[in-house]
C-alpha cells in the first residue's frame, strides 16, 4: 500500500475539517425550515470531499457545490449575519485551497523546506483576500443603487460576458 | 544541453467547481434577491478570474547535467537538473525518473520529485546518489508540471533528454594474473616456457658462438671451467577469455550470483588488460553474447559495456561452445569460467574447452549461501539435494583436471589462490 506524504495528509484533513466547519456553520445559521437542507447537503458535501480527497478527484466540484448549497440553504426565510456569509466564502475557499494542495501532494512532487511555508502563506492570503472580497460585496448590497433586476442581471450578465470572452481568448493562445 | 520543452495545457477540476460556485453565486443572489449569495460567490469568481486571465503560457527548457559519465561502485553520482521558464509561477513541478540500483542521497527524503516557485532565473535541482553495486544509472526524461495562477490551468510535458552514468565494478583488490602458459609473441607480462630475452632467470648452459657477453655467469664459470651464460624467460602477453555464466541469477539475501559473477570478471580482465593481454568475455546462457579478444582502451570498454549489459537468461535451448564462432576462443587462449554452476550445460561447455585444449580454470560462486535458515522440512532436503548436486559437478570438473576454486561472498581472495595454484615452475635446475 503506497503510504500518504504527511502534506497530503495534512491538507486533505484540514480540507475536510473546514467543509465540517462550513456544515456546522450552515446548521447553526439556518432557520428551522432550512436546517434540514443545510445538514444534508452539507453531510454530503462532505462525505464526497473526503472521497475525491482520498480516492479520484473527480468527485471535487460536486462536493464543493454540495458545500455551498449547504450554506445556500441556511439563507432560506431569514436574513443572517453578514459574519457568518463572510465565514462560509472563507471556509469553502480554505477547503479550495487545502485541496489543491492535497491533489498537488498526491503527485508525489513535494513542496520542502521554506516551499511548504510559503504555500502556507499563499492559502492564507488567498483567504484574507477573498473574506475582504466578500465583505465589500455585502458593504456594497447595502448600497442604495438606481435600477432594478433587469438593471442588475444585464450588469452581471456583461460582467461574466466580458470574463468569458477575455478567457477564451487567453484560452486559444 | 538545453531542451525546449513542448506542453500541454490541462484544466484542474477546480475551475469547474470554482465556475459552478461563481456563476451559481451570481446569479441565485440575483434571482433570489440575497446578497449574501453574491458574497459567497465573488471571491471565487475572483479566483476564477485571475486563474484563467491571468495565465499564460510559458516556454520551459530544461537541462540535465550528470557529472562524469563513469564512476566506480561505492561512490556517488551527482546530477544537476536545471528547468527555466519564461514565466513566473508559483509551482514547477518536476519529476525525475531514474533506473537503477543506486541509493538516493539527496534530496535527503529520497523522492526524485520537486515542488518549486520559478522565477525568470533558472531552478537548479541538485541529485546525489549513493552506489552500491555496478551497473547502468540512467536519469529522465523529465516531465513537468507548471502551474498558472492559482493552479487552475496547467501546462505539462516531457523533456526527452536523459542522462546515463556507468557504475564500474570495484577493481581494487586483485592483484594478480592468470599466468597464462602458452602466451603470444608480443611482449607482456607473462613468463614464457621458451628462453629468450627476459627477466625470469631459467637456467645456465654452457656458452654458444653469438651469445651476448653480458649473459656469462662469471661466478659459475669460475666454479666450472669455460664459460656459462644464464638464460632467461621472456615475458610475453596472453589471450584470456572470461566465461560468465549467465543461466541463473539467484539472490539469496539481496546478493546477486550474478552480480558477484560479473564483478570478479571485471576485476580479472582490467588486471589483465593492464598487463598488456588481450581479454575477451563471453556470456554463456539462454542468450550467448561475447566480446572478442582484444587491448588497450578501446577493449577495455568493450568489455566493460558486455559486463555491464550482462542479465540472467534461461531457456531450453541446447547451448555449447561449439555453436559459436572458433574465433571466439582463439587457439592458446587462456579461460577463466565465472559460475554458480546452477546449470549443467555450463558444465559441459567447460569440460568442452579443455578439450579444446585450452588452459581453463573456474571460480564458482558458492552455492552454500542459497536459502534461509528456516525453513520447512522439505524444502532443507530439497536444498541439500542441490548442494549434492552442485558438488558432483564441481567434481565432474576436478575429475577433468579443471582447478575450481570457490568465492565466497565479496572475498575475492580465492582468485588469487586460482593464479598461484596454476602457476607452474618455470625455472628449471641444471
Amino acid at each position: 500500500m503506497t503510504r500518504w506524504p504527511p502534506t497530503r495528509w495534512g491538507a486533505a484533513l484540514g480540507a475536510c475539517g473546514a467543509g465540517a466547519l462550513v456544515v456546522v456553520l450552515a446548521a447553526a445559521a439556518a432557520s428551522a425550515d432550512g436546517r434540514r437542507g443545510a445538514f444534508v447537503f452539507g453531510v454530503s458535501g462532505v462525505a464526497l470531499l473526503a472521497g475525491a480527497l482520498t480516492i479520484g478527484s473527480g468527485a471535487y466540484p460536486a462536493a464543493l457545490c454540495a458545500l455551498a448549497a449547504s450554506f445556500a440553504f441556511s439563507l432560506a426565510g431569514h436574513a443572517v449575519d453578514g459574519r457568518a456569509v463572510v465565514g462560509a466564502a472563507a471556509l469553502l475557499l480554505t477547503v479550495d485551497q487545502l485541496a489543491a494542495w492535497s491533489f498537488d501532494a498526491a503527485t508525489g512532487a513535494l513542496e520542502r523546506g521554506v516551499e511548504r511555508w510559503m504555500r502556507a502563506v499563499r492559502i492564507v492570503a488567498v483567504v484574507v483576500i477573498g473574506s475582504a472580497v466578500s465583505r465589500l460585496v455585502l458593504s456594497a448590497g447595502d448600497l442604495p443603487v438606481p435600477g432594478g433586476f433587469a438593471a442588475e442581471a444585464i450588469g452581471i450578465a456583461a460582467a461574466l460576458a466580458v470574463l468569458g470572452l477575455v478567457a477564451s481568448r487567453r484560452w486559444e493562445r | 544541453m538545453t531542451e525546449l520543452v513542448s506542453l500541454q495545457r490541462r484544466a484542474s477540476l477546480r475551475l469547474v467547481a470554482l465556475a459552478a460556485i461563481a456563476i451559481g453565486g451570481l446569479f441565485g443572489g440575483l434571482l433570489a434577491g440575497r446578497e449574501e449569495l453574491v458574497a459567497v460567490g465573488a471571491p471565487f469568481a475572483m479566483l476564477l478570474l485571475a486563474g484563467v486571465v491571468m495565465a499564460e503560457r510559458p516556454a520551459v527548457r530544461v537541462r540535465i547535467e550528470s557529472h562524469g559519465d563513469r564512476v566506480v561502485a561505492g561512490e556517488e553520482i551527482h546530477a544537476t537538473l536545471e528547468v527555466s521558464s519564461t514565466i513566473s509561477s508559483s509551482r514547477l513541478a518536476v519529476w525525475l525518473p531514474r533506473q537503477g540500483h543506486a541509493e538516493v542521497a539527496e534530496p535527503a527524503d529520497g523522492r526524485l520529485a520537486w515542488a518549486r516557485r520559478c522565477g525568470r532565473e533558472p531552478v537548479r535541482l541538485g541529485v546525489r546518489l549513493k552506489t552500491t553495486r555496478w551497473g547502468v544509472e540512467s536519469f529522465g526524461p523529465v516531465r513537468l508540471e507548471i502551474g498558472g495562477p492559482f493552479a487552475l490551468v496547467r501546462w505539462i510535458g516531457t523533456a526527452a533528454d536523459v542522462a546515463v552514468v556507468r557504475v564500474l565494478p570495484d577493481d581494487g583488490t586483485l592483484d594478480a594474473l592468470l599466468p597464462n602458459l602458452e602466451p603470444r609473441a608480443v611482449s607482456g607480462a607473462h613468463v614464457a616456457r621458451r628462453r629468450g630475452d627476459g627477466f625470469e632467470f631459467a637456467e645456465i648452459r654452457q656458452y654458444r658462438e653469438g651469445d651476448r657477453l653480458r649473459s656469462v655467469n662469471w661466478y659459475q664459470s669460475s666454479r666450472r671451467g669455460g664459460l656459462w651464460v644464464n638464460e632467461h624467460h621472456p615475458e610475453r602477453s596472453g589471450d584470456l577469455i572470461v566465461l560468465v555464466d549467465t543461466f541463473a541469477d539467484r539472490r539469496p539475501g539481496g546478493s546477486s550470483t550474478l552480480e558477484r559473477s560479473v564483478r570478479i570478471a571485471w576485476q580479472v580482465a582490467m588486471s589483465h588488460l593492464d598487463a598488456h593481454d588481450r581479454v575477451g568475455v563471453v556470456g554463456f546462457g539462454g542468450l550467448p553474447t561475447w566480446v572478442l579478444p582484444g587491448g588497450g582502451r578501446r577493449a577495455r570498454l568493450a568489455v566493460l559495456d558486455r559486463l555491464l549489459d550482462s542479465y540472467a537468461s534461461w531457456n531450453e535451448a541446447q547451448r555449447s561452445v561449439s555453436f559459436m564462432p572458433r574465433h571466439v576462443f582463439p587457439a592458446g587462449a587462456q579461460v577463466i569460467a565465472v559460475t554458480g554452476l546452477h546449470d549443467e550445460r555450463m558444465v559441459v561447455a567447460i569440460a568442452d574447452l579443455v578439450r579444446r585444449g585450452h588452459d581453463t580454470s573456474v571460480v564458482m560462486i558458492d552455492p552454500v549461501e542459497i536459502g534461509a535458515p528456516r525453513a520447512k522440512e522439505v524444502v532443507v532436503l530439497a536444498r541439500r539435494l542441490w548442494r549434492l548436486e552442485l558438488r558432483e559437478r564441481r567434481r565432474e570438473l576436478e575429475r577433468l583436471g579443471i582447478p575450481v576454486v570457490t568465492v565466497v561472498g565479496a572475498d575475492v581472495s580465492p582468485v588469487l589462490a586460482l593464479a598461484r595454484a596454476r602457476r607452474r615452475p618455470t625455472r628449471r635446475t641444471s
